[in-house]
């Protein structure tokens, strides 16, 4: 079998191409970015809301009431991004209790929030950032791509902890079975397998329960570091 | 201009002549050449903002970390991430035609860079991370923010993955 130190060589080799006739630190291409950087106010980019207002409103017309969010409008509101980008669009919502970055996920899922590099449908990975106290919620895989907004993360596990990776993890299953309005117990359990391999959770195991229900839903017990396929109905169409 | 601004620009400016080079070389390795410009442009921009946690300069690991961050961030949603690795496929592809003397040796390497591309991301960043980049099992986990002994279970584990994704590439081939 081949050594480490034989396959490592071999990796290098495969990727020296790329690198090769790279831009020094005089180049044009460095100059560049200097000059975005160090252009007056780009320390501060301004964060503007502009869209709080309208989406608030155009939700609440829309439906926003069955999500039982914008009952109260003097709660502190979050805010869901389309992109990470000053000028995103922004979806603003009063939840009930602590908001969480998983409360935009209805948001994306309905078509309130679009970005051309996210499946029409689907839920991004959200990550949560602080502006002045208020959840400003991101599409990004990373907390630290808050500070691309001039926002600090919101307090998160460390992203490759093993409780970040559980997050994921859970995460990674909800959206799988949300593709389905019945998900398969073998397609939930494998993924769920897969998922748990991956992330390099070893102690945690699989188990499912029987049950007159057809469709596969996930619950976690994490005092026996279990996840569990449990049966649920089917979703109700459109639910 | 101020004297702490002047101070911070200068420092601004170190970090460039520093580590510049590595951290477009990071992203190379990961990102197509079109997106590598404002994607080093990310980095630096979060250097700026975070350079007075460093007086001592911009370490050039933390700055790899906030690289890994923002090509992680390029790859978000599957078909974003089978996008770009076909492209850079492609890319890498084009610029190794060109060196005709290497042909010999290229096959296994072809290999080595089709595999890579198979295997899972997480895989395939802890090797990239310790195989391209140099960087320790210790370092590796301050960048991804996990413990040694776990970075080093799962890179031992992610090789022994493209171990057997090459053997079986170079079986079909």
């Amino acid at each position: 079998m081949m050594r480490d130190e034989e396959l490592d060589e071999l990796i290098r080799a495969a990727y020296e191409p790329l690198t090769r006739d790279l831009p020094g630190p005089d180049s044009p291409e460095a100059t560049e970015i200097r000059r975005r950087i160090l252009q007056p106010a780009s320390r501060h980019v301004a964060f503007r809301p502009r869209l709080v207002l309208a989406a608030v409103l155009v939700l609440f017309a829309a439906g926003a009431a069955t999500w039982g969010l914008l009952r109260d409008v003097e709660r502190p509101i979050a805010r869901c991004l389309s992109a990470v980008h000053p000028d995103a669009d922004i979806v603003g919502l009063a939840p009930d209790g602590a908001p969480t970055p998983e409360l935009c996920e209805p948001a994306w899922l309905d078509g309130a929030l679009t970005n051309p590099e996210v499946e029409p449908g689907t839920v991004p990975d959200l990550v949560g950032c602080v502006d002045d106290g208020v959840l400003v919620v991101i599409p990004a895989s990373d907390p630290s791509a808050c500070y691309l907004l001039d926002l600090e993360p919101a307090a998160e596990p460390e992203p490759g902890s093993p409780v970040a990776d559980l997050a994921s993890v859970r995460g990674e299953l909800r959206r799988f079975t949300l593709q389905y309005d019945c998900p398969d117990f073998d397609a939930v359990t494998t993924e769920a397998e897969r998922l748990l391999a991956e992330a390099g959770l070893s102690d945690w195991t699989v188990e499912v329960r029987d049950g007159p229900e057809p469709c596969a839903s996930v619950a976690v017990d994490e005092a026996s570091s279990t996840f569990i396929i449990v049966p649920i109905p089917p979703r109700p169409p459109g639910g | 201009m101020s004297e702490p601004a002047a101070n911070t620009r200068l420092r601004l400016e170190a970090a460039f002549d520093d580590h510049y080079t590595d951290v477009v070389a990071f992203l190379r390795r990961r990102l197509p050449a079109e997106s590598v410009q404002d994607a080093a442009a990310d980095v630096f921009l979060v250097a700026w903002k975070r350079i007075d946690e460093f007086p001592d300069g911009l370490p050039r690991n933390w700055l790899l970390g906030v690289a890994y961050r923002v090509a992680s961030q390029a790859y978000r949603g599957t078909r974003r991430r089978r996008r770009l690795e076909e492209e850079l496929s492609r890319q890498r592809q084009a610029v190794s035609a060109d060196i005709e003397d290497e042909a010999a040796a290229r096959d296994e390497v072809d290999v080595v860079f089709a595999a890579m591309q198979e295997i899972s991301r997480s895989d395939r960043d802890l090797i990239q991370l310790a195989a391209l980049d140099g960087l320790s099992h210790a370092e590796i986990g301050e960048i991804i923010g996990t413990s040694t002994e776990n970075v080093a279970v799962r890179l031992s584990r992610a090789r022994q993955r493209l171990r057997t994704r090459v053997e079986e590439i170079g079986e079909s081939s």
